[in-house]
């Protein structure tokens, strides 16, 4: 389904200081009239430094995060926060987005539950992903917090990959993982894209990462979309890309 | 909806069964803290009786049915800001609000497992009255007390609804959970009658749903006082479920839309 943002903007006050907590903090302009279109079947790459705006442009348009401003389209029609929760997905770093005491099987049926998937189909599915991504078979049913940085992270792509989703949205999803795991996720980011029709939008840092996976790269600097780098093998686009990524496009 | 309910009823029950100790002792402790008031009415029992001479019961009997009672209908009040919190701490909360459930059935299931062993301890304590204690239940009237039951869990559930809107806007300090916690008990009637109370303090009795639905469950407990004669208290009950539930419910919708657009969801 593809997707469509039209100058969206987003102001955060910072926290007021720990020495003087009645003071309003300042305000941060972390999203400055970003406007995009990820079309449906699509691996969009997002790279820019810290603190350009790439978590929060991921989370506004993952209904997470209402904008100050702007629009955003699914299908050509205009939508609000509460149907693009429905039609997106957001894999996010492991740990803290899991019942630390259940384990990661019955982390991921609870949350395919509010997907409506079922118990079967969501065991059969974590069970694909998880022999994919190379994570130990017995791993599935140990409690969640005593999972390595590494399998915790595969927990959560799991997650993500799972669940139903017209719009994928990635943000370090490499982070954690071996050079083989890494690649195998490449090769089910791809399989989602172009199998399911899903929009991707993957945000990174990793250059090498991102011209091999994405077919091409939005520059992100400042809160505002600074240049497109086309990726998907162009010759020299990983010295475009990590130019994106370092912030100086 | 039954399918996201049942999720968390399974999730909450895993959870709650991995702190094995925390079960058991919690059961006890409703136990001892039921045998101090049996003790307190052998020792005192006589002196309150011009008090309770209205309901039919003597102090333990009166205290017994009021702390069931508010155990279970203080559930709806204090859980919801419970639970959300624990969301908020462990990080889940930004994660299952991200998922495509709406916000009644989020509120509906969040606290399901609550309720849940609530009614569960709700049983333990029948059986212990009537079989520990030696208590007579056999006047009560069990479509008036379903009736008590019913409209004071849904102003209890709405208080703590309210209640859970300053976890997810201030994260800590709560004033409705404090007020909740310190005067429903003190005001409403839980310990001793509210006529025990100087007049003026009375005056505050009568704005809280406490007050009411556990005068209406001690008459229909022990004197077996029907749906009609408790009308008046009936009626009060359902004016405060009518209002209470759907202003909690905008409440917590307005809530959450500023968390969202401050980006505090998933902060703690």
């Amino acid at each position: 389904m593809p997707i469509e943002a039209a100058d969206i903007r987003k102001e955060y006050r910072a926290p007021a200081p720990p020495h003087a907590p009645w003071r309003r903090g300042r305000p941060v302009r972390a999203l400055d009239g970003v406007s995009l279109r990820l079309g449906a079947g699509e691996i969009t790459g997002l790279a820019g430094p810290n603190g350009a705006g790439k978590s929060t442009l991921l989370r506004v348009l993952g209904g997470r995060l209402v904008p100050d401003s702007g629009r955003i389209f699914l299908n050509g029609r205009g939508t609000g926060d509460a149907e693009l929760r429905k039609a997106a997905v957001c894999a996010e770093a492991g740990a803290r987005s899991f019942y630390p005491r259940l384990s990661v099987i019955e982390n991921l049926c609870f949350f395919g539950a509010l997907y409506g998937l079922p118990r079967s189909g969501t065991r059969a599915r974590a069970e694909t992903l998880r022999d994919r991504l190379g994570m130990r078979k017995a791993d599935l049913e140990l409690r969640f917090d005593s999972l390595s940085e590494g399998s915790a992270q595969k927990a959560a792509l799991i997650r993500a990959l799972m669940l139903p989703s017209a719009l994928l949205l990635l943000d370090e999803p490499a982070r954690h993982l071996d050079l083989g795991s890494a690649a195998a996720l490449a090769g089910l980011i791809k399989e989602k894209a172009l199998g399911e029709g899903a929009s991707v939008l993957y945000a990174s840092h990793d250059p090498a990462g991102l011209a091999a996976i994405c077919g091409r790269v939005l520059a992100l600097k400042e809160g505002r979309i600074s240049a497109e780098v086309p990726a998907g093998g162009e010759p020299g686009a990983i010295a475009g890309i990590a130019g994106a990524c370092a912030g100086t496009l | 909806m039954t399918t996201v309910i049942k999720a968390f009823l399974r999730k909450d029950l895993l959870v709650e069964t991995s702190y094995r100790l925390s079960f058991v002792l919690g059961s006890l402790s409703t136990l001892t803290g039921m045998a101090v008031f049996y003790f307190i009415d052998r020792l005192f029992g006589r002196t309150f009786n011009p008090y309770l001479g209205g309901y039919g019961a003597g102090y333990f009997e009166y205290v017994f049915a009021a702390s069931a009672f508010f155990g279970y209908i203080g559930t709806g009040a204090g859980s919801y800001s419970a639970r959300l919190r624990d969301e908020q701490v462990q990080g889940t909360l930004d994660a299952t609000l991200s998922s495509p459930v709406s916000t009644p059935v989020f509120l509906l299931s969040l606290t399901a497992w609550n309720f849940l062993f609530a009614t569960f301890e709700l049983a333990v304590y029948v059986v212990a009255g009537v079989f520990v204690f030696g208590l007579d239940l056999s006047r009560a009237d069990l479509p008036a007390l379903a009736a008590v039951f019913l409209l004071s869990a849904v102003s209890f559930a709405s208080l703590g609804i309210l209640s859970s809107c300053f976890v997810l806007l201030f994260k800590r300090g709560n004033p409705a959970a404090w007020l909740l916690n310190n005067f429903e008990g003190l005001l409403g009637g839980v310990y001793f009658p509210v006529a025990v109370l100087p007049s003026w303090l009375q005056w505050f009795s009568g704005a809280l749903p406490i007050t009411y639905a556990v005068r209406a469950l001690q008459h229909a407990l022990y004197r077996g006082a029907g749906v009609g004669e408790l009308m008046p208290e009936l009626l009060t009950l359902l004016a405060f479920a009518l209002v209470l539930a759907p202003l909690s419910a905008a409440a917590f919708s307005a809530a959450l839309r500023k968390a969202r657009k401050d980006g505090s969801l998933g902060q703690y």
